[in-house]
């Protein structure tokens, strides 16, 4: 088995897993795990869902390297798999109670020896974390693609599966919306918290 | 969202410039009209402070929520043996 070099690139390293290559595997897991994981954590709403999500992906990207086809980067086919397990996921527990559980304990992390900085990053941070969870899942879903990971504007499109013009309708419309789902909880502007 | 006391500056209203914000702050608009917007944001201060916010909160979905993840021990492991035990070809 050849070893997979950190310089190699995402596209060769599935090249090579679709010849059942598992260290250019890892090292494509060891490259994205992290943010594949957190992006489920958020799409999911709980840890152990994540897990299972980010797991199920895994296991159908390395069953599917072979069918790679490259029209969107590496990191957007292994995103849109993680988000396609992740809606497969809510629909199974569909009627179930609301599992979202985003950080509220980071609401109660400051302490009152808490230095003034970094309570305000708790606090906006708590905020932004609670209204995305509060959001519908395809609001939500732009924007931990765009947003919080860092997808381009066709990366993003691509992992959604829907054209350009249609991602940013809805990637305006979800940060318009998260704005005043913010300031709600917050009772003040992000700016007034974040000086 | 209403908007009270719509002005037009730069040929564009209050609203044009409400639409065109996702793709302002993403980089996205040709530069005359992303000139035109900073004209009507330079002299509307209502639409100055709602951009400035709208702004402020795409930025803090990145600082705030994208810090550096990783798979903890116990999932690697996990996946480890989940793929080793995949028979597929």
């Amino acid at each position: 088995m050849l070893g997979a070099p950190t310089d190699t690139s995402d596209e060769e390293l599935i090249r090579r897993s679709a010849a059942r290559d598992r260290a250019a595997f890892d090292a494509l897991v060891a490259r994205h795990g992290g943010a594949l994981l957190r992006f489920a954590t958020r799409s999911c709403g709980t840890e152990v869902e994540a897990a299972d999500a980010l797991q199920d992906g895994l296991l159908a990207a390395w069953r599917g390297a072979g069918t790679f086809r490259g029209d969107a980067s590496a990191r957007t086919w292994l995103f849109q798999i993680v988000l396609h397990c992740c809606r497969r996921r809510a629909r199974r527990r569909a009627g179930e109670p609301e599992q979202h559980a985003p950080v509220e304990a980071a609401a109660d992390l400051p302490g009152a020896d808490a230095p003034e900085a970094r309570v305000a990053a708790l606090q906006a941070g708590a905020a932004l974390e609670q209204a995305l969870a509060s959001l519908p899942a395809a609001a939500r879903e732009v924007l931990l693609l765009r947003d919080v990971e860092g997808l381009s504007g066709a990366e993003t499109a691509a992992a959604l599966s829907i054209d350009l013009t249609a991602m940013k309708s809805r990637l305006h419309r979800a940060r318009l919306e998260l704005k005043a789902r913010v300031e709600e909880r917050l009772g003040r502007a992000l700016s007034e918290v974040l000086p | 969202m209403t908007i009270e006391n719509e002005k037009v500056i730069a040929g564009l209203s209050c609203s044009d410039v409400l639409a065109r914000l996702s793709d302002y702050v993403d980089g996205d608009l040709p530069a005359e009209e992303r000139g035109r917007v900073e004209d009507h944001l330079r002299a509307c201060e209502g639409c100055a402070r709602f951009g400035g916010e709208f702004a402020a909160t795409v930025r803090g979905l990145r600082t705030h929520l994208g810090a550096p993840a990783s798979v903890s021990g116990e999932l690697k492991d996990r996946l480890r043996r989940a793929l080793d035990d995949d028979g597929a070809p």
